[in-house]
């Protein structure tokens, strides 16, 4: 049987990771700040344990082959095809959660499924 | 021989080669499903945290294959280890003392009533309100979990709300890594004790048949005054006084009978100031990390074979070899993501050092304490002199440069 090759898409869209304006400008901010060899930001996603998976962000010396780029005024984004695979329809938006700021990752369970978390061994209830 | 390691010892390759040098069977039980280690050791599957299922699988084991020994490579075995040779019959500590020397709360409640001096305590109950239980608590002071290891989780506090902001933090840092679900206590208590000032030193020994032996004792030549007490210098032969030293084997020894420890590797840390030697910890385990490669005793045995052969019933001449010796375990100062190490070559070439060893893989993430329990890697040193291993690796570790990139944590909106 013939195979199809599986487009893979290099650059993203809202529709795949939809950046909110307050995450755009930290993410202007943070690049504005950076060593000149940093040329973009990585998404990343890591675990899968009790506590579901953790999202990230990291400064990364530019894109792979297999990467795809989000890219707007003053930012580049990165995000390898695993973490994309967890990350399909989300928002991310930058917020203030009481005296901490942080990227908030909305709605990546439409990806994943479930709630993001294990409900078996009762851990992490703190 | 029964090795029982948890699947990310970094002592479980040293013992295997140690046991291949000695020509020695090894079995390797852990809670890894799919070894790496096939072409040099058989594995059990276990779960070391489910104490019960571990011990019949590895009594299943034994009746097909009998065990001659049962060596625990990190504090999380020892327990399983104990109570697998105690029902095999094998010579090793009683299963009793080796939670002793495990649980700081029991034990500094054990070296109280053998009358062997400890800084003051109390014994915090995570789930009940904190604040009537650190009344008239004296300062400075230091919390600890009850059953972490390698500085994990200790923190100095000066005032009443550091203490507070410190326990928060410590729950934070058990809730996080799932403390012992075999042990409920290690994630409910902590231990609040007087801060002992002055130098610190750790030490190695065996125990033959309840008499203690000694290996070596490292001066730690960097003050540990906190707030956190991340490990760096190992520095041997001791500097300090003979006398001193004297005073450090004999604490150790009391120690050793307090909890009943009779057999096997003694890893010990010890503060010394005017009024004398204070305890920190006295494990029934080996040295961890990396370091157990500074010992390379005159007769030409490693540590990992002292231990083996004792384990075989056997005894080997564990006299130290001439000179000085050092490691420094490279402290994890930032908390990012690793980009590169910059100097290891120019590092490695500084006269008196042996190997420096990067651990953390580009890309991984860096966790300084009291949160990381893992090192950055690791520098080894020998030299003419104790000194001059020290110099060498503070020569080499200031020709590092570590690039580390920020990382934000997302949060996830449920």
């Amino acid at each position: 049987m013939a195979q199809t090759a599986v487009a893979y898409p290099t650059t993203l869209s809202d529709v795949e990771i939809m950046l909110t304006d307050a995450a755009k400008a930290k993410l202007a901010e943070l690049m504005a700040e950076a060593d000149p060899e940093l040329t973009a930001v990585r998404i990343f996603v890591t675990g899968g344990g009790c506590g579901g998976m953790q999202y990230g962000l990291t400064f990364a010396e530019g894109a792979t082959g297999y990467d795809s780029v989000i890219e707007g005024e003053g930012f580049r984004v990165v995000v390898d095809p695993v973490a994309l695979n967890y990350m399909q329809g989300c928002q991310i938006d930058y917020a203030a959660n009481g005296l901490n700021e942080s990227f908030v990752f909305n709605n990546v369970f439409q990806a994943v499924g479930g709630s993001g978390a294990c409900g078996g061994c009762g851990g992490g209830g703190f | 021989m029964l090795l029982i390691a948890p699947h990310s010892s970094y002592r479980t390759a040293p013992f295997l080669a140690a046991a291949q040098a000695l020509g020695i069977d090894v079995l390797v039980a852990s809670e890894g499903k799919h070894s790496l280690v096939a072409a040099y050791a058989e594995g059990l599957h276990i779960r070391p945290e489910d104490k019960d299922a571990a011990l019949s699988s590895i009594l299943r084991q034994a009746r097909s294959r009998p065990f001659a020994g049962v060596i625990a490579t990190d504090d999380t075995t020892t327990e399983l280890a104990a109570l697998a040779a105690h029902a095999l019959g094998l010579p090793h500590n009683d299963p009793q003392a080796v939670r002793l020397a495990r649980r700081k709360d029991l034990a500094r409640r054990r070296l109280v009533q053998a009358g062997v001096p400890v800084p003051r305590y109390r014994r915090i109950d995570l789930s009940r309100p904190l604040a009537p239980q650190i009344e008239g608590q004296s300062f400075p002071c230091v919390v600890k979990p009850v059953g972490l290891s390698a500085s994990r989780g200790v923190i100095r506090a000066d005032n009443p709300r550091q203490l507070v902001q410190a326990c928060g933090r410590v729950q934070r840092i058990l809730a996080s890594i799932g403390a012992s679900q075999s042990e409920p206590e290690t994630r409910d208590y902590l231990l609040v004790e007087e801060f002992i000032p002055g130098v610190e030193v750790a030490v190695e020994g065996m125990l033959y048949d309840g008499r203690f032996e000694l290996l070596a004792i490292f001066d730690k030549p960097d003050p540990l005054d906190g707030p956190y007490f991340e490990e760096t210098y190992y520095i041997t032969p001791s500097r300090l006084d003979r006398s001193v030293q004297a005073d450090i084997i004999g604490r150790i020894t009391e120690v050793c009978d307090a909890y009943a420890l009779r057999e096997g590797p003694v890893h010990a840390e010890c503060r010394i100031n005017e009024d004398g030697v204070w305890i920190l910890e006295v494990a029934a385990r080996t040295i961890g990390g990396l370091c157990g490669r500074l010992f390379q005793f005159g007769t030409g045995y490693s540590l990992e074979q002292v231990v083996l052969a004792h384990a075989m019933g056997q005894r080997t001449d564990a006299k130290s070899g001439l000179g000085g010796a050092g490691v420094l375990m490279i402290p994890t100062l930032k908390a990012g993501i690793l980009r590169r190490v910059e100097g290891v070559t120019a590092a490695q070439r500084v006269p008196g050092i042996e190997q420096v060893s990067i651990e953390v893989r580009e890309g991984y993430e860096l966790v300084p304490l009291p949160e990381g329990s893992s090192y950055l890697g690791f520098i080894f040193a020998r030299a003419g002199t104790a000194e001059q291993a020290e110099n060498a690796l503070r020569e080499a570790h200031a020709g590092l440069n570590i690039v580390v990139a920020p990382l934000w944590k997302g949060e996830v909106a449920r």
